[in-house]
């Protein structure tokens, strides 16, 4: 059972640098989790740490039930029982396809025989059968990051790790692999924890994922929840679009309340609160809302109106800016709406999610 | 697209010209002292030049006349040329592999995390840079029968002295002494640079995969590294059959004790210019030549396929 367990790990380069703050993670075995977060978040140093490429600064890490990494004990990557995959595939340029995908059975001091099996089963389970004499240089990348992921499978690990594997293939491709990742996941039955800045990447394959910034784990859930119920504007800003409306709460009931915004009427919203306010109402802040969830109506049907500003088309919407008093709204309508440039709308925030203003102004503001 | 393409694209004449106005100079050097030497020694090479010749009653200074190949069939019966030819080969066939293994070895070690490699880069690149008729000097004391680095250092450990450079035995090994501490430092740097460029994440993935350390080093250094390492081979090579500056110092100017440390080069050196027999000197440069010409072919199409290039 490869269950994978954080332990307040912190690893920190050069006495003052500080790539990973604190981090606690329980990862149950055959979960995709993914860690995602803006270049330099610490996402790839957490998983150099669980591959045993790095030794935790103090904390620990448990693979199962074995001890692999603390500040005392490093167990070296190739006993971890691990397959890894890097962004820029790391397959060997002077090994053909089998070599590459055989090197870890060689290693292991199989035999000549068997290594060719279970190499070619390995080639074939990534869809490469057939072009196992081939040199990388005669491959696309995408087929190259088939061979690594090959290779990463071939010894059979317990858990597999994914540095941004799809980072360096085009559009399509990337969304292909996605879904390869995912049926192989399902087929092997392994543990998988995969590093990647892109959203979509994370979203389509996480069982849940961890969101990442400046070294710490700034929210951990469900896409889902990540994506409904971010825990701060900066993950609100990282995963998908949001406009942030500058707003004061001015009513409170629970968890729920109701925000004016003054650039637009001072018009009052409905929304949930992110956190307990801190200070007495009226409290500054800003208002999250999703493009998605900015109601359209007609001109004079709604409480606020604005002027559109955009509308691009983007094929399967219409993508609106709309000037509500100064602020710039975001919003979205189906692809055929008749909706044009400079023409009066009315907007309503269906779903909106207050955050206090120093929630903003702290460390996890969004600036990468 | 250009509606006029290839030789009737008058724009394309005009860039083509401009370039070769840029090359004239160079071209024009090169011919100087580089095509005109290499045509002129191929052409003396079947001729046979008199300082001064009575033709026709009068004196001509520098008088050539076509001997067909003669200067070669003189060459290759003149036992002091087959010598300089058997000691150059035999010294390129040593002291070139020495060299290059000691220098991956070097390189491989200077690879590693180490304190002080800048020191060290320094202290390998200077022997290099070093003008190779100083070097040599200090190496004549180095070898020196009596007052010499290497005799007293012998003495020490209660061994008997070892003429270096009057024993016809250790002509040649002195040479390639010599040689390899000259070379290995600058080629040793060459190839560790070439080690660094290799992506860590190769590394990393055999660490991943269990690989050690020697293990690592054969299968993804060694032939990752071939682009540097058959480059290195192949200067080093090619260099090697000149050798001429350290000998001629070594030995003032003479081919070392019964002729021990003739190479081919000293071999023409004294024919052209003790002996005076420019013929036969340019019918060994030509000889010369044509080893260094099928060494580099051989290189370039047997070990092309060997060679690994990184994309």
């Amino acid at each position: 059972m490869a269950s994978i367990s954080l332990r307040n790990v912190t690893k920190t380069f050069g006495g003052n640098v500080q790539a990973v703050h604190d981090m606690s993670l329980e990862i149950a075995h055959g979960e995709i989790v993914c860690l995602l977060g803006p270049s330099g978040c610490g996402k790839t140093t957490t998983l150099r740490l669980v591959a045993g490429f790095e030794g935790p600064t103090a904390g620990e890490l448990w693979i199962g039930d074995r001890l692999v990494s603390s500040s005392r004990t490093l167990v070296p990557p190739a006993r971890r029982n691990l397959g890894m995959v890097f962004q820029d595939y790391a397959v060997w340029p002077h090994k053909n396809v089998l070599d590459n995908v055989g090197y870890p059975l060689k290693v292991r001091k199989m035999s000549r025989s068997r290594i060719r099996k279970r190499a070619t089963e390995a080639t074939a389970l990534v869809g490469l059968e057939g072009l196992e004499k081939r040199y990388p240089e005669q491959l696309s990348g995408g087929q190259q990051q088939r061979v690594a992921l090959a290779r990463a499978l071939v010894a059979e690990p317990e858990a597999l790790l994914l540095d941004e594997p799809l980072s360096n293939l085009d559009a399509k491709l990337r969304e292909k692999m996605r879904f390869e990742i995912m049926d192989l996941h399902q087929r092997l039955g392994l543990t998988l924890v995969y590093v990647t800045h892109d959203q979509a990447e994370a979203m389509v394959l996480s069982d849940w994922m961890v969101v990442m910034n400046r070294g710490k784990a700034v929210q951990v859930g469900t896409p889902w929840e990540i994506y409904r119920s971010p825990s701060s504007p900066f993950v609100a800003d990282f995963i998908g679009l949001a406009n942030f409306l500058p707003a004061q709460l001015v009513e409170r009931n629970g968890q729920q309340g109701i925000a004016e915004i003054p650039a637009a009427g001072s018009q009052r919203v409905e929304c949930s609160l992110a956190s307990e306010p801190s200070g007495s109402l009226p409290v500054p802040g800003v208002l999250f809302v999703r493009p998605e969830d900015v109601e359209l109506s007609s001109e004079g049907e709604a409480d606020i109106e604005g002027t559109v500003t955009r509308a691009t088309f983007l094929g399967a919407r219409l993508d609106l800016r709309v000037d509500v008093g100064g602020a710039e709204w975001r919003a979205e309508a189906p692809p055929g709406a008749d909706i044009a440039q400079g023409q009066a709308i009315g907007v309503k925030a269906q779903r909106a999610i207050f955050f206090e203003k120093e929630e903003q102004t702290d460390g996890e503001t969004a600036d990468a | 697209m250009a509606a006029r393409r290839g030789l009737r694209n008058p724009k394309l004449w005009r860039d083509t010209g401009e370039a070769y106005l840029y090359l004239l100079p160079a071209f024009f050097v090169m011919s100087l002292f580089t095509f005109y030497p290499f045509i002129n020694a191929i052409i003396l090479s079947f001729q046979e030049v008199s300082l001064v010749a009575r033709v026709d009653g009068e004196l001509v200074p520098f008088y050539r006349q076509y001997v067909g190949l003669s200067n070669f069939q003189v060459l290759f019966n003149d036992r002091h040329f087959i010598q300089a030819l058997t000691q150059t080969s035999l010294y390129v066939g040593i002291s070139v592999p020495l060299t290059l293994g000691l220098a991956v070895l070097l390189a491989t070690a200077l690879n590693q995390a180490l304190r002080l490699r800048p020191f060290f880069r320094l202290a390998y690149f200077i022997p290099y840079i070093t003008p190779v008729v100083a070097l040599a000097m200090v190496w004549t004391w180095i070898y020196h029968d009596r007052v010499g680095l290497l005799n007293y250092l012998l003495q020490l450990f209660g061994l008997s002295r070892i003429r270096w450079l009057n024993d016809p035995a250790f002509a040649l090994p002195s040479i390639i002494l010599f040689s390899i501490l000259r070379y290995v430092g600058y080629q040793s740097l060459i190839l560790l640079a070439g080690m660094q460029n290799i992506d860590r994440t190769y590394y990393e993935a055999a660490r991943v995969d269990g690989a050690t350390p020697l293990r690592t080093w054969r299968h993804i250094t060694l032939p990752l590294l071939t682009p540097q390492l058959f480059f290195v081979f192949l200067i080093s090579l090619m260099g090697a059959y000149r050798i001429f500056d350290e000998v001629f110092i070594l030995f003032a100017g003479t081919a070392g004790p019964l002729g021990s440390a003739r190479t081919i080069v000293i071999y023409l050196y004294q024919q052209a210019f003790v002996n005076f027999r420019f013929g036969r000197a340019a019918a060994a440069s030509v000889v010369l030549f044509g080893i260094i010409f099928v060494l580099a072919l051989f290189q370039i199409t047997v070990t092309q396929r060997r060679v690994h290039y990184d994309q």
